[in-house]
């Protein structure tokens, strides 16, 4: 696959940073974690839907990415590469949590909503404005309830900032998979509230 | 005609998926985007699908907060605490056994010239 000038730059400066890492620079790595921060929190809470759980995934992930940076090839952005260890612990927090006996008995919801509480008053997305706080649990549910290979793509393509591309390096699928899949996923979701707006 | 058409139908669907996400080859969204302007089923599917990526970007998206700085900052502190927590400790440091033996010996060397210059005055009863 041929490389753009901005891709081989992208790669270029991945590279220095790495190096500089590996060298003993903390800095450096606190700058790394610093701006990928809102990024990989972003992702761990849409996959896993709890700020707290969210924010531990991401504190294991960064730990997780220091120790194997000298292991960083440079096939994909650093960006990728680290969303994607980002994507699969927060996976294994949801198989774990869905093991849990407090999520199976339900009592996680309130939990959850006593976090937000304690979260205190928080700006709203636009978007989110538009919903209601039930129109936004139904949804997530919906989602929730897809296949995952369904779930992931229409989540990694909720990023502005994520292409097809991207989300397939993250999945480790072809290209052609996620356009696939994610057309596939619209379709079921949008046929699942569709039912229940019927309902 | 039905095997002809539904695959046909399922390929036009899925690329007018991937126009909505910016997704196609530059020939092909010229396509799609022509069957959008001419085909109203087309338009609607669009619609449908910018709805329910609305819908999706709503739901799943955390709330923004002011204090995104300040929680990252604190986020790579406490990253970075973690790492050097891992770090193997360095090895007891013992210290160094000192070189006593120069000393001693010019010490010792010291007090026996002392002593025999001493013994050799009190013999002469000089002390």
């Amino acid at each position: 696959m041929a490389i753009s000038r901005s891709q081989l730059e992208i790669h270029r400066a991945d590279s220095a940073r790495v190096d500089g890492i590996l060298s003993g620079g903390h800095e450096t790595f606190r700058d790394l974690v610093v701006e990928y921060h809102p990024l990989a929190f972003s992702l761990a809470y849409r996959s896993l839907g709890d700020p707290q759980d969210a924010e531990e995934v991401v504190q294991d992930a960064f730990v997780k990415i220091h120790g194997a940076l000298d292991g960083f090839r440079g096939d994909a952005s650093l960006k990728t590469w680290i969303l994607r260890i980002v994507w699969r612990l927060s996976l294994n927090r949801r198989r774990d949590r869905a093991r849990s006996a407090w999520r199976r008995l339900g009592l996680h919801q309130s939990a959850e909503d006593a976090d937000v509480r304690v979260a205190g008053p928080v700006a709203e997305s636009p978007e989110a404005r538009l919903l209601s706080r039930e129109a936004r649990q139904l949804v997530r549910e919906l989602v929730d309830g897809l296949p995952p290979t369904l779930r992931e793509v229409l989540i990694l393509n909720s990023f502005e900032e994520l292409g097809y591309e991207e989300i397939a390096r993250i999945l480790d699928v072809p290209v052609g998979t996620v356009s696939s899949r994610i057309h596939a996923a619209r379709r079921k979701l949008a046929a699942r509230l569709q039912k229940s707006a019927k309902n | 005609m039905f095997d002809m058409w539904w695959p046909r139908r399922r390929r036009q669907q899925q690329e007018l998926s991937a126009f909505a996400d910016g997704e196609l080859a530059d020939e092909t969204t010229d396509r799609v985007a022509e069957r959008v302007v001419f085909d109203e089923r087309a338009r609607q599917e669009l619609l449908s699908v910018r709805r329910i990526d609305a819908l999706v970007a709503a739901a799943l998206a955390p709330h923004p907060q002011a204090d995104a700085n300040v929680r990252a900052g604190a986020a790579a502190d406490a990253a970075l605490d973690a790492i050097c927590a891992q770090l193997p400790a360095p090895p007891p440091t013992t210290p160094e056994p000192r070189n006593w033996t120069p000393t001693v010996v010019a010490s010792v060397g010291l007090l026996v010239t002392a002593g025999v210059a001493f013994a050799g005055l009190k013999r002469r009863g000089w002390v």
